[in-house]
């Protein structure tokens, strides 16, 4: 399974949207990856140039660390789908393994009431 | 006539349910399913830009995986808290259940059936030892199956999310932005 990023979004500036109270967050946090903040709060309308350059700053750093925290989720889900991946071939694999002894040893399995034919 | 055991029947890996901790209140739950459902319904919709398309579907499509394995559509969703494995999470990870050697031998030669029922026991033995370290695999391969299912979810709802931030702020930043 794999999750496709939803691209790399090269906007300036962010505007604090409450984060929703959700269940989600405890599941991500157990993913080995950086935690996201909440976006950066946007300036008020009559902020000063340097008040924007400075807001469209912070928003830019949230982009980097949402990608980044993103990027690693799916690298951990690639990983968790190669251990499965294999858990699953191997287990195909011995389950082919024991079919095949029991083959053998019904080969050699006299039929009822006499030695092998 | 002692027979050779049948090997087990253990091919089917299907998600089950999901293996989960300490019940949750349900209110909790709720919330859980409630998210899942808003992002599925935002992700039912085709984008405005065809080239995001492939995206929103496979956003809708871990999401949908993650909300049938949690059983939010039926009458009593997954409850409680979600523990991923970290094990399962790192590169490599290797079977925790045991190895078990090779078969024995079957007897050459013409053998009559006393000298069959003599040596099948320890086949038959081995079998079942194999059998259970089937059975082990196979479960810890459906119980990876199903928390790479959920963590797919919400990070696919966690991607959603976080983008819609983004383009929300990045529209406020275009009405407010005095230089815009």
């Amino acid at each position: 399974m794999r999750i496709i990023l939803v691209g790399a979004l090269a906007i300036v500036l962010s505007a604090g949207a409450p984060a929703t109270a959700d269940e989600i967050a405890p599941v991500v946090a157990q993913l080995p990856c950086p935690a996201v903040a909440d976006p950066p709060v946007l300036p008020r309308r009559r902020a000063s140039q340097e008040e924007w350059s400075a807001a469209s700053v912070a928003f830019n750093e949230w982009i980097s660390q949402r990608n980044a925290a993103l990027n690693c989720a799916v690298q951990t889900l690639a990983a968790m789908e190669a251990n499965e991946r294999a858990l699953v071939d191997e287990h195909t694999r011995l389950n082919a393994a024991g079919r095949a002894a029991q083959s053998a040893w019904q080969a050699v399995q006299p039929t009822s009431g006499g030695s092998a034919q | 006539m002692k027979a050779v055991k049948l090997f087990g029947a253990l091919a089917a890996l299907v998600v089950a349910s999901l293996s989960v901790g300490a019940p949750a209140a349900a209110a909790q739950q709720g919330d859980r399913c409630a998210e899942l459902h808003a992002v599925l319904a935002d992700t039912a919709t085709p984008a405005d830009d065809p080239a995001e398309q492939p995206a929103r579907t496979a956003i809708n499509n871990a999401v949908r995986a993650g909300y049938d394995a949690l059983q939010c559509g039926g009458a009593t969703p997954v409850a409680g808290p979600i523990e991923l494995n970290r094990q399962y999470m790192s590169a490599g990870y290797r079977s925790h259940c045991p190895v078990v050697g090779p078969p024995p031998a079957p007897p050459t030669g013409r053998l009559t059936t006393r000298q069959f029922n003599d040596a099948v026991p320890a086949f038959n033995s081995w079998a079942e030892t194999n059998n259970a370290a089937l059975s082990c695999r196979a479960a810890e391969a459906r119980q990876l199956r199903q928390q790479l299912v959920i963590a797919s979810a919400v990070v696919a709802v966690r991607n959603w999310r976080t983008k819609q931030q983004a383009e929300e702020a990045a529209a406020a930043f275009g009405r407010a932005n005095p230089r815009s």
